[in-house]
Formats: structure tokens, sequence, C-alpha cells
């Protein structure tokens, strides 16, 4: 149909408000719609690079790409040889080029994190730093896994830093008016918000997931998966905060945009424990463990089978447990931390759990590698060693119960009983769900040593 | 609402006042792409990354078409209805036809909604009621499109936004491999790996046969618009336009 212009113009001028003001406004808070999820759009996207391979085989670009969608491969499927494959093809890449080519550092480095080779991992993040600022967040993201809490926030800073000023570079050349600044970034501010978390700051933490979170909402071309990811972090601090309602709804918002994130199907089991709702925690135990069988999902199981009365359906998934533990001792030690915290939570083979700890240890000297060497030896009797870690574990001041209950835990088995009751009164303070069964414990040992008069602290004087 | 410039591009590419010029009959070729300008823009804002401006004689010889390149290496085999213009992002066409390197008319484009039932409000060609790098949208015909279908919004005028072929083509790897020391002059300097040999290792583009487009397998969206030559004030003859081509995004 053709219209004369002035028609339209005439009638554009009685329907302009109403046009105008369907437009989304940007300052309103905004949840894009989203095409449906697709099962396959993750591994069709494998295939197209892998076509492009293929297609110029001496390409180091392609290379580079590939290696990044194995790793997006990897985050859906958790299939260790995704990330071995992640890092052959990255490593090719490098093989043609490395100069400029810090996109192959970047899938190189992250490859290897996923692995757990951190040493290895960080060096690989050192080069692409060299090349482009955004690599020291790659470094301060395996410094806070390392534990080396310094660099990581000198890195944080100095990529902050560098990548403003490259934005304002741009901004000049480009005659932009609105340069990108780093806390336009979600990615940064949950960088950003592990430093919150660490130093106990629960409400700076989360005020970044919640910027975080809304930037990745109002953005239609972040992949399905980054979007969850982020709800997963904001969930995860609220849970840890003991909002478990707010959690939820975060959890169930990831999960609307990625219905496979095993991830946060494990995150809503372990929140229905702490509900006491075992029959929800199985449902969504058993979905998570189908996709991937990790063995704190596993674990979760057995102890929801455990409080259901069924001990043979427990004993089942503990089976399970130790035989991935002994699987992944021939494939690598991803899960070696779980391993050490599910033999030393259920009272079995503390020897290996202690050993599988300090094993940790020597790799990296994070606040959880402590935690968990404290709470194993705890389990095996070593209280004095256990009180030293535990102390390590709390160094930092952070707003964790499970880190304060072990702490508390320690602390009573030493006799050390105001220490005691300080620490289990601070975990449940923080978080009266932390645990399924835990804050029972915590509540349990609270009541014994206020009963029984302290051997650290003096007799109040008899009244009478 | 007012919107400032997120990124411009400028055909030619090479400095903020080059321009295409359009002389009626005799179109100069212009060369200059950009794809994934920056990190940021490329990952966190792929629908304002700006790739390529074409403008070429339309299907009527007294029209002229504007064709605009955004949100670059989109995998071929995406869904047509996967992809789509970002919704917060003011989509222009800028339009010096006096000579001045100011804007005399716009040609701009908003989205709403996502996904195949995308929405697409046009204005213009018309005089923008603000100028320079902050700009607002003008009142957008009644008539409205939807994402991957041509439509015509006022008479004599076309206009398709949708997914389209990258029109661009380059063997980049090997431009790479010629320049391997080449950086993003937009970063900080970089210090030369250690150990790392800054030699190239090929002194020419691979021959034709041998050569690989890049782009060859990867899609952009396009927002391509054709117009009447004396919409733009190209008058028959001796008519001269700049046009360069901008994203914004609400303030």
């Amino acid at each position: 149909m053709v219209l004369g212009g002035a028609l339209v113009w005439a009638k554009m001028s009685g329907s302009q408000l109403l046009v105008r003001s369907q437009l989304p406004s940007a300052t309103a808070p905004v949840v894009v719609a989203r095409a449906a999820y697709d099962p396959a759009q993750v591994q069709k996207t494998l295939e197209f690079y892998a076509a492009q391979v293929r297609y110029d085989p001496g390409n180091a670009i392609f290379k580079a790409s590939l290696a990044a969608q194995y790793l997006e491969s990897y985050r859906e499927t958790g299939d260790s040889a995704d990330a071995t494959r992640a890092e052959q093809a990255a490593r090719a890449s490098l093989a043609i080029r490395t100069h400029g080519n810090s996109e192959a550092y970047f899938q190189l480095s992250r490859a290897l994190l996923t692995q757990h080779r951190f040493p290895e991992a960080l060096v690989v993040a050192r080069k692409a730093a060299v090349l482009n600022p955004v690599g020291l967040r790659e470094c301060a993201d395996i410094e806070i896994e390392v534990g080396d809490y310094d660099k990581a926030t000198h890195d944080i800073n100095a990529s902050q830093k560098a990548v403003a000023a490259a934005a304002r570079s741009v901004a000049l050349v480009r005659g932009d008016t609105a340069p990108a600044k780093p806390d336009d970034d979600p990615a940064f501010l949950a960088l950003a918000s592990r430093l919150n978390e660490l130093h106990g700051d629960s409400t700076g933490e989360l005020e970044l997931l919640t910027r975080a979170v809304k930037l990745a909402d109002a953005n239609a071309d972040m992949p399905v998966q980054s979007v969850a990811w982020f709800h997963e972090r904001l969930g995860r601090c609220l849970g840890m905060m003991g909002q478990l309602d707010e959690a939820e709804k975060s959890y169930m918002e990831g999960l609307r945009v990625f219905p496979r994130d095993y991830r946060t199907m494990a995150a809503l089991a372990h929140l229905n424990a702490a509900r006491g709702d075992w029959k929800e925690a199985i449902d969504w135990g058993q979905r998570a463990a189908n996709i991937v069988p990790a063995p704190e999902t596993l674990a979760l199981l057995g102890d929801a089978y455990t409080a259901l009365g069924d001990s043979q359906k427990a004993a089942a998934q503990f089976r399970l447990v130790e035989q991935i533990g002994k699987l992944s001792k021939a494939q690598g030690v991803i899960y070696d931390r779980q391993h050490a915290l599910f033999y030393a939570d259920h009272g079995r083979n503390l020897n290996e759990a202690v050993k599988l700890a300090r094993g940790e240890l020597r790799v990296r000297h994070d606040i959880y590698t402590y935690d968990t060497l404290a709470w194993t030896l705890f389990k095996a009797g070593q209280f004095a060693e256990a009180a030293a870690n535990a102390k390590r574990a709390l160094a930092f001041g952070t707003r964790d119960a499970s880190l304060y209950f072990h702490a508390g835990m320690i602390a009573a088995a030493q006799g050390q009983n105001q220490l005691a009751q300080t620490y289990l009164q601070r975990a449940l303070d923080i978080n009266p769900y932390f645990h399924p069964t835990q804050p029972a414990t915590a509540r349990a040992t609270l009541a014994n040593l206020n009963a029984a008069p302290s051997p650290d602290t003096k007799l109040p004087p008899t009244s009478g | 609402m007012i919107f400032s410039t997120k990124r411009s591009k400028v055909l030619l590419g090479v400095g903020a006042l080059a321009v295409a010029a359009l002389a009626v009959g005799t179109t100069r070729y212009a060369i200059g792409s950009d794809h994934a300008g920056t990190v940021v823009t490329a990952q966190t804002r792929p629908g304002t990354d700006l790739s390529d401006l074409h403008i070429f004689p339309g299907s009527d010889p007294n029209n002229v078409v504007l064709s605009m390149s955004v949100h670059p290496l989109i995998p071929a085999g995406t869904a047509p209805s996967a992809v789509s213009f970002d919704q917060d992002v003011l989509y222009q066409f800028k339009i010096d036809n006096t000579g001045d390197n100011v804007e005399d008319l716009v040609i701009q484009a908003r989205f709403q909604g996502t996904g195949a039932n995308q929405k697409v409000f046009i204005a213009g060609p018309t005089k923008p009621s603000r100028i320079g790098t902050v700009t607002q949208f003008q009142t957008p015909y009644a008539i409205t499109g939807t994402l991957n279908q041509e439509f015509s919004p006022k008479a004599g005028m076309k206009v398709f936004a949708g997914l389209r072929s990258d029109p661009f083509f380059i063997d980049l790897d090997q431009l790479f491999t010629i320049l391997p020391d080449r950086k993003d002059p937009l970063l900080p300097s970089p210090a030369t790996p250690p150990g790392e040999a800054n030699t190239p290792k090929a002194t020419s583009f691979r021959a034709p046969g041998d050569a690989k487009d890049f782009l060859a397998n990867f899609n952009v969206l396009g927002l391509v618009v054709e117009v009447p030559k004396s919409a733009l004030a190209i008058r028959a003859g001796r008519g001269k336009i700049r046009v360069w081509e901008t994203t914004s995004i609400a303030q």
C-alpha cells in the first residue's frame, strides 16, 4: 500500500506519543525477551567453528573461537574432555600465532583453570594481560581461587584503570560521548563482588551482583548460560545471607532462561534441603545429577534419602560418591575438595579426607582450602592443627556460616567454650539455614555449652 | 529520550572528519570496515558494533540506497529470529548535503521487542532536532515494519532490517600473519612478550583461490534504506552528500 507522505506525517503527529511511549525506556529496569532456549545451540555453534577450522586450517582466530566453544560446551555438560579439547584448540591457535592472539591466551587460561591447573593458568593469563588489560581480570579470578587475595585486589584495580583508560581512548578517537565504564560490565562486577564476599561485606557483594544481574537481564545478546550464571551468583549470595525465598527467585529466573543449568539445579537442591524440604531437594538434586553427577550433589541426595528413612537409596548415592572419587583420582583433581568434605561430613575415610585436603593445600591456599583441611582434621581428631587452619579460614572475616560452624565445633572440641559459643552463634546469626542438619548441631552444641560450666571462664559468684 | 553516541562509523574510516562522497553518477568507492571494535562493544553490546556503511544506486536511477552493517560475526546457520537489533540503541544515518560536515538530515531506526516479531520504527530523512553526538529520536512513521521483512514506511521509501551475509571480505588471519605485531591502537601499548619472535611470517596476501575470506560464513544485521535522491536533497548532476552512521544509547 502506498500512502502519501503528507498523510503519513499527519497521522504520525496524532499517534506520536503512543508510538514513543511504546518504546522501552533505558532507565527503567529491563528484562529483555529472549528467544527460547535451544538445547542444540551450543553444539551447533561448536560445529560451525569446527567447520571454519576445516575451511581455513591455518587460521589462528578460528582455532581460538573453537576453544571458546568447547568451553561453552563444558559449561553445559561438565564433561572434562571438553576442557581438554579447548586446551588443545587454544594451543593449536597459539602455535600459529602468539602476537596479538589474546583470545587464544584467554581460552587456554580458562581451559587450564577449569582443570584446576592454577599455576599454568595464571602464567597464560599474564600473557593475555600483556596484550589486553581484560586479561588482568582472568589473573584476579585465578588468584582468588588460589588464595592470593592481595594480588587479586591489585589486578582488579589495575584492570579497572586500564579498561577505563582504553574506553576513554576509544571514546576520544570515535567521538563517543559515553565511554564504556568498567561498571557497565557485569563480568567485572561479579569479579569485584568476590572481594566484598571475602571481606565479609555482604551488602557490597549483594549490591554489585544485583547490578550485574540487571545488566545481564537487559542484554539480549548475552548467551543464556551466562545470564543464568549471574542469577546463580546472586542466588548464592542471598542464600548465604539466609534469604532463601529471594535466593530461590533468582535461581528460578536463571533456570527460566537456561533450563539445563545443572549448577542452579544443584543450588536449588541445597536450598530446599536447608529448608527441610527433602522431597524437593531430591527432585532438584536428581535433575542436576542426571546432567553432571557432582559429588556434592550425590552426597546431598544421600543425605536426603537418609532423612526420609530410605537407607538403601542413601547408601547407593554414597557409594556413587566414593566411586566417582576413585575415578576422579585417575582423571584429575577437580572434585578433591568436595570429596574431602563429603568424607568429613559423613565420618568416612577420614585419613583419605585429610590427605585430599593437604594435597589441595599444595595447589592453593584460599580460605576454603584451609576450611576443608580444618574440618577434615577435626573429624580425624587432630584438634590443634584443625584450629590453626580454621583461624586461617576466618582471617578475612568472610561472612560464611559454614566457616564459623566448623571453627565453633573445633573450638568446642578443644574446650574453648567461649570461643565456640561466639563462633557457633555467629554461624546461626549469619545464616540459620546454612546446611540441612548442621544448624541443629550448632544449636545443640550451644545449648550444651550454655548448660555446662565453661572450663575457660570463671564461674559466676553463687547467690544466696 | 536523549541518546548519546556510543559508536560512530564514518565511511573511509580514516579519521573523524573522513566522509563518503556520493556524487550522482559517479560513486567513489570507499573501503573501510571494523568488526568487534572494542572488547566491551563486541562482547557486552554487539548491537552497537558498527562494521560497515555502503551507499550505492538504487533499483530506480532516481534512488539511492544506504546500508548499515551492525552486530557482526553472527555464525551462518544462526536462526534469523535468534539475533535482533538492540532495543536501547538509536541507529542513524547522518547526511551532510551542504559540505560542512554537520548533519543536515538523519534517517533513524529504533526497535521494539526481540526475535522474529521485533518491530522496526523509522524516522526521516528529516532535519534532526539535535545535531552532534547527543541526539534525539525524531517522530517515527506510523507504518512500522518487522524484522527480516522489507516494508515501506512512506511512499517511495523502502526499508529492510534483518540478517544478511556480511558484505565485507578479508583474509584476516593472513593479515595478522603479515603483521604479527599488530596491536589494537586503542589499547595501552603492550610490551613485546618475551621469547616471542616479532617477525612477519608472510609478506603478502594469499593468491586468489588460496586466500580465505574470514567473513565468508558470518552474517551481520543489515539496516538498508532506499530513498529517492531528492529526499536527501541531491540535485541531478551535481549533488554531493557526505554520510556517516552512528549507534547511540539512551542517556
